[in-house]
């Protein structure tokens, strides 16, 4: 499949929530820059939602790849799985910070997956993340630096997601990272519930404290 | 000038294709599509009356940057921060036919039935594939007839070719961070991979200088660089550290854009004007389309005038009032109080919206490039606010051809 066709899957033409879902790993698959690695393409359980919420959007930031299959394994439950990764990869040749290409692969399993889950026109979103965006450590100055952060633009503003229902947001990862922070204390200011969870434990309110002045 | 649709049962394919054929690789921004719904139709004579408009600013925007890089101390007003101004002279090699020379000029129609400029993108303009392939999709979509349109990418790569050794290495400086500043570098750089060349990208800090030629330091293509193409601006470079910057000044490596580019960056730069017309450097198209600039003291007292930041980039911190966020504009005027030389005033003007068949009325921003002096195309963005900035959606613009009679 091309970038193209694996992008109309997770983006089909007309649907609530897919104008979000990012382009940039979709280009990446057309121009294959790595091997990759043996990867694991099962579907995990999640244990910290027993059923879909209209009122609740998801955000995963967890590592690119299992994003990826918890998207998945959200589809089943009934939500509709928005990747925003949107990190570029560096001249083949290169090391760089960050491996955005290895969800590549990923992206394409997920829709051969997604063509088999019947999904509903207003399923809510969630969002898929990449917690390694944000590895910025380099050796040396030679290292491409390819890592990425969230902005408040790479997703629906508060007032779309009152508009559509969406009253709360569960935040699926190891931590809260500082990018998506920024952007969720808005959120949390219009009253939406930010909640966190570890993927073992239920999800919890959580209250985001204010980001510097130059940070907003 | 006037707006046509793309047929919406076309539009969604024609995001997509705009998307995967076009770079368009950040389709949207907060609830806003970033890919207009129509294309900006221009007549053979707008066309024509653009591209003379835009070599006429082009030739003494060039008059007046060369003349300041051997007078630096009539730069002063200019306001260019430390650092940089620091590495100015080192400038003094520079050789105009050795580098390639892009800047991009950004026109609006007013209610006067005339055209303004607000600026010149002296140093980093972007946008390429928007003026390149997306004007060939839209007229695909309209029924392939009709229309003509200038690829700007293609006349870009020409002028780079013509000014390295053939199979030269290009490297595309860039924030590597940032996928909206990689489209804009993939584009060229695939280009110029289809004739013959090699592309390379990276950040700033991946070249360093020995005896004034680039070289790359890039994880796995080291080695000597034949031309640097920038797309990090220049004031940004400053923050790099360790210091590896200042070779961009006085590099022999040809350059697009060579830092000469500042001294137009500024929005300041109409404020040397009165010293550069003492020497003798006509600046006569840039006063008759360019609203009156003045220091932010002297605005004090008067009517009419807007604030803008010496490097603002896409509309960000302007103060126009009715297009500013909830809480913006006094932001704005607190910053411009605190800082008064790192902005400037500028008397407004009055945008004449266009309006679409369906009745929707959007002001629009009419980028006309220059490479080596010569007109090379357009780039435009449409917005429901007078300020073109991130919220404003890129339209591809398109030229009507006569109809026989």
């Amino acid at each position: 499949m091309t970038g193209k066709e694996v992008y109309k899957i997770w983006a089909p033409i007309g649907i609530k929530w897919v104008d979000w879902v990012r382009p940039v790993p979709f280009i990446g698959i057309d121009r294959p820059s790595k091997l990759h690695e043996f990867i694991d393409y099962s579907i995990p359980n999640i244990n910290y939602l027993r059923e879909c919420s209209k009122d609740t959007a998801i955000i995963i930031d967890i590592e690119g790849i299992n994003s990826i299959q918890e998207g998945i394994a959200l589809a089943k439950l009934g939500y509709r799985p928005i990747p925003i990764f949107n990190g570029t990869n560096p001249t083949p040749g290169s090391r760089s910070t960050t491996n955005n290409a290895i969800i590549e692969p990923l992206l394409v399993w997920g829709a051969l997956e997604l063509k088999t889950i019947k999904l509903k026109e207003d399923a809510p979103p969630a969002f898929l993340l990449d917690k390694n965006r944000l590895n910025r450590y380099k050796i040396n100055r030679s290292i491409f630096d390819n890592s990425w952060d969230i902005y408040p633009q790479d997703i629906p503003t508060p007032e779309y997601l009152l508009e559509n229902g969406i009253t709360k947001i569960i935040i699926r990862g190891d931590l809260l990272q500082k990018d998506l922070s920024k952007v969720l204390y808005k959120f949390q200011k219009r009253n939406i519930t930010v909640l966190f969870t570890n993927g073992y434990e239920e999800p919890k309110k959580i209250k985001i404290k204010k980001p510097k002045i130059d940070e907003i | 000038m006037k707006l046509i649709s793309i047929p919406a049962e076309k539009f969604e394919d024609y995001r997509i294709d705009a998307i995967f054929d076009c770079y368009k690789w950040d389709p949207q921004f907060l609830d806003n599509h970033t890919l207009a719904k129509y294309a900006l139709v221009i007549t053979k004579k707008e066309y024509k009356e653009l591209a003379k408009l835009t070599e006429d600013l082009d030739f003494e925007t060039r008059q007046a940057e060369e003349f300041l890089n051997h007078h630096l101390h009539l730069a002063k007003k200019l306001a260019i921060s430390k650092k940089i101004s620091k590495e100015l002279k080192r400038m003094s090699n520079y050789d105009p036919d050795r580098n390639i020379r892009l800047m991009r000029y950004d026109f609006h129609p007013t209610i006067e039935g005339k055209w303004v400029i607000s600026e010149v993108n002296s140093d980093v303009p972007g946008g390429f594939a928007e003026a390149s392939l997306l004007p060939k999709l839209a007229i695909k979509n309209l029924g392939g007839v009709g229309y003509d349109s200038i690829d700007f990418g293609e006349q870009l790569a020409k002028a780079i070719s013509r000014k390295i050794k053939p199979k030269g290495t290009i490297m595309f400086v860039h924030c590597t961070s940032y996928s909206d500043d990689r489209q804009v570098m993939q584009y060229l750089g695939d280009k110029m991979e289809t004739l013959g060349f090699r592309s390379i990208y990276g950040a700033a800090d991946h070249l360093q200088f020995e005896n004034k030629e680039a070289i790359s330091i890039l994880d796995g293509h080291q080695g000597k660089v034949d031309c640097i193409f920038r797309f990090t601006p220049l004031e940004w470079l400053k923050d790099i550290k360790p210091k590896t910057w200042d070779g961009y000044f006085d590099t022999i490596t040809p350059s697009c854009n060579h830092p000469i580019a500042i001294f137009a960056q500024t929005k300041r730069f109409p404020l040397v004007w009165p010293l550069l017309e003492k020497h003798n450097i006509k600046l006569n198209t840039w006063k008759k389309l360019l609203p009156n600039t003045i220091e932010v003291k002297d605005a004090k007292d008067k009517e009419g005038y807007i604030y803008k930041p010496a490097y603002g980039r896409v509309g960000e911190k302007i103060s126009i009032q009715e297009a500013c966020e909830e809480g913006e504009y006094q932001k704005i005027l607190k910053e411009v109080r605190k800082q008064p030389k790192k902005y400037l005033a500028q008397q407004k003007f009055v945008s004449k919206p266009l309006k679409s068949s369906e009745g929707e009325a959007f002001h629009v921003c009419l980028g006309s490039y220059t490479i080596d002096g010569k007109h090379a195309g357009f780039y435009a963005r449409i917005s429901k606010k007078p300020r073109i900035d991130s919220n404003a959606a890129d339209i591809p613009v398109i030229i009507e051809r006569k109809k026989k009679s």
